[in-house]
């Protein structure tokens, strides 16, 4: 009796363990995904944050700008396609987020006082590996600092 | 044989399983632990990183406000504040010709793990008010042999003389390294006449005609090395129904394209639209400018007030003509009163506002030597029609800011570096130049009139000078540094 009662609750924890490992996995998962996140939206943002203009030519899906780094102005564009997020500089092209749920990422707001993007908005959209139905979201809006300096007087 | 295997089987399996139950239980309560650890940790850490940006500016906040109280003094050594969110440090340095350099350090959180720093360095400097070469709120009328250097605006006419130059700042003829303008020229309102051989090697573009129904009147040899476009400030053309105004030519060459409301005579390298209504440009403003003794390094600082200290300020000046630098304000004072600049040799920044004078130099010539960096505004805000300014001959007459002979701070030719960069500035009147002037830099003016062998290339070190524009300081340059200390120097 007590072998059989062992047994059923072996399968009982077995079971459970099954379960606990399968969400443990997707948990890690999930944390990893948003550490991703965070650092990719940080160093967008920062860069944003610094940039002097925003090309007209900037869509849902693709940001151009010049940005300060070092205290030099560089052009930087940022792209979504497909699932991959990528960074474009004078170095290169580097991946740097993998399983976007969207590549709606970015969208602009204009000043009123000058003309010209003053603001952008980023939403970052990503399906865990191990969940793919599950969507992470992370929003940011970031005002341009330097872009009034970029403005032309007289 | 049933006892034993009753007996063997059963004994302390039930301590076995509760072993073994509570094993599997902790790890799995450790598991969740864990993860949900890190998650607090990571959201928390994150929370302290964007918040300590917020700290961070209520520090730049903060140095901006202090500037502003103390008249730009900067505070000594490192200063502190504190935020519901967190706390700051920030040191402003001062830099030349009222820049500054405000580096703050924001923090948030106090256990090691969700604490979060952030600097960046903030650049105030005036705002830039200045990117023309020439710019007049009326004409601009050149004559023989001028270069320059940058783009010229006019809110009416241009004419540009035989034998004159509008270059790119690139031109080889230009100062090497030059940012400031394509060689445009825009006549606002009215129109754009060349005279033979004259060269504009950006864009030319009007908004009005002459007299002969031209926008962009081009004499033999003439050349646009851009594109040419005659426009027309009535909307939609409708001023002229018959196209027969707003045209380009009779003469010279367009190398890009050329459209006009009116017809195309001139040979066109580009496409050519006749019969094409296009918007003019609109009318630009001069900036304005505000004086606050407070912007200027007092030791520099000399006050006068015409007619009363018109004396003294020449005594001042002769006796310094050969040393001149510091900031003067001169206030009252009119045409009988003369700011006179004649035969003076500039050595240090100097800035000369006359309120109500007009600011002269007749023929004694006026430079600038040694080896220090310079900048020169030379203001005034004497009003006087541009009719007056010069006579038949075109020596400067009653003008706000006239020159004859030999205005020449640059050593060399154009093209060879210069450390002493000009601004002209005058909002009320004309300025007028004759014979051999030649500097780097710019001149703003109601009206401008250039006579014989004047060179003047565009120096962008005069397009941010503090008391013009709309602001005494702007943020230039904001930029977020790799953590560290606030006192550290690079911002990498």
């Amino acid at each position: 009796m007590a072998s059989a009662l062992l047994l059923v609750i072996l399968l009982t924890i077995f079971s459970v363990l099954d379960n606990a490992s399968a969400s443990q996995a997707y948990q890690a998962d999930r944390t990893k995904s948003l550490d991703e996140m965070r650092n990719v939206l940080n160093k967008m943002t920062k860069e944003l944050r610094q940039a002097t203009t925003i090309s007209a030519a900037s869509t849902a899906s693709t940001v151009s700008f010049s940005s300060y780094i070092n205290g030099v102005s560089v052009p930087i564009v940022y792209t979504a396609s497909g699932t991959t997020l990528t960074k474009t500089t004078a170095g290169g092209t580097a991946t740097l987020l993998r399983n976007l749920a969207t590549t709606s990422l970015f969208t602009y707001t204009q000043a009123d006082a000058t003309t010209g993007i003053q603001w952008v908005s980023i939403s970052l959209e990503v399906n865990p590996a191990r969940r793919p139905n599950t969507t992470l979201v992370l929003d940011s809006q970031i005002n341009l600092r330097n872009r009034t300096t970029a403005e032309t007087s007289s | 044989m049933k006892q034993f295997f009753r007996t063997r089987d059963e004994r302390g399996v039930a301590l076995v399983t509760a072993i073994m139950v509570g094993f599997v239980g902790t790890m799995f309560v450790t598991t969740m632990m864990y993860v949900s650890f890190h998650n607090q940790t990571s959201s928390a850490k994150n929370r302290s990183w964007g918040q300590s940006l917020h700290v961070a500016e209520s520090g730049v906040h903060q140095a901006i406000a202090y500037l502003q109280n103390s008249s730009g003094v900067v505070p000594s050594g490192t200063q502190t504040g504190t935020t519901a969110e967190g706390t700051y440090q920030y040191r402003i340095t001062a830099l030349t010709r009222n820049r500054y350099q405000v580096d703050v350090v924001g923090s948030v959180g106090t256990a090691s793990t969700t604490q979060s720093s952030r600097r960046i360095r903030v650049t105030m400097a005036p705002p830039i008010s200045f990117k023309y070469a020439l710019f007049s709120l009326s004409d601009i009328t050149t004559k023989n042999n001028n270069t320059v250097c940058g783009d010229v605006w006019a809110n009416t006419y241009v004419e540009v003389y035989n034998g004159d130059s509008v270059l790119a700042s690139t031109d080889p003829s230009c100062p090497a390294g030059g940012t400031g303008g394509s060689g445009n020229v825009a006549a606002a309102t009215s129109y754009i006449s060349m005279s033979n051989n004259s060269t504009i090697a950006g864009d030319a573009w009007s908004g009005g005609y002459d007299s002969s129904n031209y926008g962009i009147s081009m004499g033999g040899g003439a050349r646009v090395l851009g594109n040419a476009k005659a426009s027309s400030s009535t909307p939609a053309c409708a001023d002229d129904p018959g196209n027969t105004k707003y045209k380009i030519g009779s003469s010279g060459n367009v190398s890009g394209a050329a459209t006009a409301w009116g017809t195309i005579t001139s040979t066109v390298t580009g496409t050519k639209l006749q019969n094409t209504c296009t918007p003019a440009p609109a009318t630009k403003t001069i900036p304005t400018y505000t004086f606050n003794a407070a912007n200027y390094p007092a030791g520099t600082m000399h006050q006068y007030t015409f007619p009363a200290d018109y004396a003294a300020f020449n005594t001042y000046i002769a006796a310094n003509k050969n040393n001149l630098s510091g900031t003067f304000y001169i206030t009252g004072g009119g045409s009988a009163y003369p700011v006179s600049l004649d035969g003076t040799t500039v050595t240090g920044d100097l800035t000369v506002i006359a309120t109500a004078s007009p600011i002269d130099m007749t023929s004694g010539g006026m430079g600038a030597s040694g080896s220090t960096d310079k900048v020169v505004v030379l203001a005034s805000w004497y009003a006087a029609p541009a009719s007056g300014c010069t006579t038949t001959g075109g020596n400067p007459a009653d003008c706000a800011v006239g020159f004859k002979n030999n205005f020449d701070m640059n050593s060399g030719s154009l093209s060879a570096d210069d450390n002493t960069a000009v601004l002209i500035y005058a909002p009320n009147g004309p300025v007028a130049f004759k014979n051999n002037a030649e500097f780097h830099g710019a001149i703003f003016a109601n009206n401008v009139q250039i006579k014989n062998n004047m060179n003047v290339a565009y120096d962008d070190r005069i397009d941010q000078i503090v008391g013009f524009g709309n602001a005494t300081l702007d943020i230039e340059n904001w930029e977020e540094c790799d953590p560290g200390a606030v006192t550290t120097s690079s911002c990498g």
